[in-house]
């Protein structure tokens, strides 16, 4: 494998060296890397140095892919310690990175652990955490929230 | 807590996609937008195991409840199909279940998983005699 190194700097001007199979695991490096393969410096606009940092981290945790059950199990404890380390507000940093630097496994781990992170949020939580205005008329929240809350108190009486 | 307010919707769906279904009534009541696609049948393809369940009461009218495991928890579906599911035997075919039914005449119904409905009857080209059982 090639020991290439790319340079690619974040949007605050922040610079990290990486090997190209490292900066390759980010798709748009890897695109731009084929459209032009002289390429050693590359700016990624949207993504601060203290995210591009995180996603680096990620990308050469998981460079070597290997398919052995033991190297899967190590992977996924790795992954599972590394997203324990940031907030709701840091998470929502990195999936834009993920997205915008098209990092397919990333955008997966940093998905699911959202959904698990917002499982027991209130509306009032959900829509302050992700920018959303309530367009509910009081009438209306108060309807969808007893057609909503029906299902779990289902959940909550046994059946005989 | 800063707020994310241009999070592209594709990400937000991605998100929802693997919310547990337990958190359905705070993600419904956020917004009209995250309430429709809560209910969105694409949504629930990643909380896929179910079971129906039919139960009779003593007048013989038929409830429909659907057993959610992400959630542990029964759920009653509103059908108003009032079904006559004699042989409760179903096959499983691409996510739909068909019974044989005996409503009126002997016919193949199909549930539906994803929608939680039942679809329409397929008559069976032949009469009833004694038990059908699909396979």
């Amino acid at each position: 494998m090639s020991s290439n190194k790319i340079v690619l700097t974040s949007s605050d001007g922040e610079s990290f060296e990486v090997e190209e199979v490292v900066a390759r695991k980010l798709q748009i490096v890897g695109h731009m890397l084929e459209d032009d393969c002289v390429i050693n410096e590359i700016p990624l606009q949207n993504v601060t140095g203290d995210i591009l940092s995180m996603v680096i981290e990620y990308c050469k945790t998981h460079v070597d892919e290997e398919e052995s059950e033991e190297a899967q199990t190590k992977l996924k404890t790795w992954d599972e310690e590394f997203m324990k380390k940031f907030d709701i507000k840091t998470l929502l940093q990195i999936i834009l990175a993920a997205n915008y630097l098209n990092v397919k496994g990333l955008l997966d781990l940093v998905s699911q652990t959202i959904a698990d992170t917002i499982k027991d949020y209130t509306p009032e939580q959900i829509r302050e955490v992700f920018g959303v205005e309530n367009d509910y008329t009081e009438e209306e929240e108060a309807e969808v929230r007893k057609e909503n809350a029906w299902a779990f108190d289902e959940a909550d009486t046994p059946k005989p | 807590m800063t707020i994310i307010s241009d999070l592209p919707w594709d990400l937000v769906e991605e998100i929802l996609s693997r919310t547990l279904i337990t958190s359905l009534r705070a993600v419904g009541s956020t917004c009209k937008r995250w309430n429709t696609l809560s209910k969105d049948e694409r949504y629930d393809k990643k909380n896929n195991h179910k079971v129906l369940r039919f139960v009779y009461d003593f007048d013989g009218n038929v409830r429909h409840e659907i057993y959610d495991f992400k959630s542990n928890s029964w759920r009653v579906l509103v059908i108003t199909y009032n079904s006559y599911i004699t042989f409760k035997r179903g096959v499983s075919l691409k996510g739909n279940t068909y019974f044989v039914d005996r409503k009126d005449e002997e016919s193949l119904i199909c549930f539906d998983f994803t929608t939680k409905r039942f679809g329409p009857c397929l008559h069976l080209p032949f009469d009833f005699n004694g038990y059908v059982i699909p396979s």
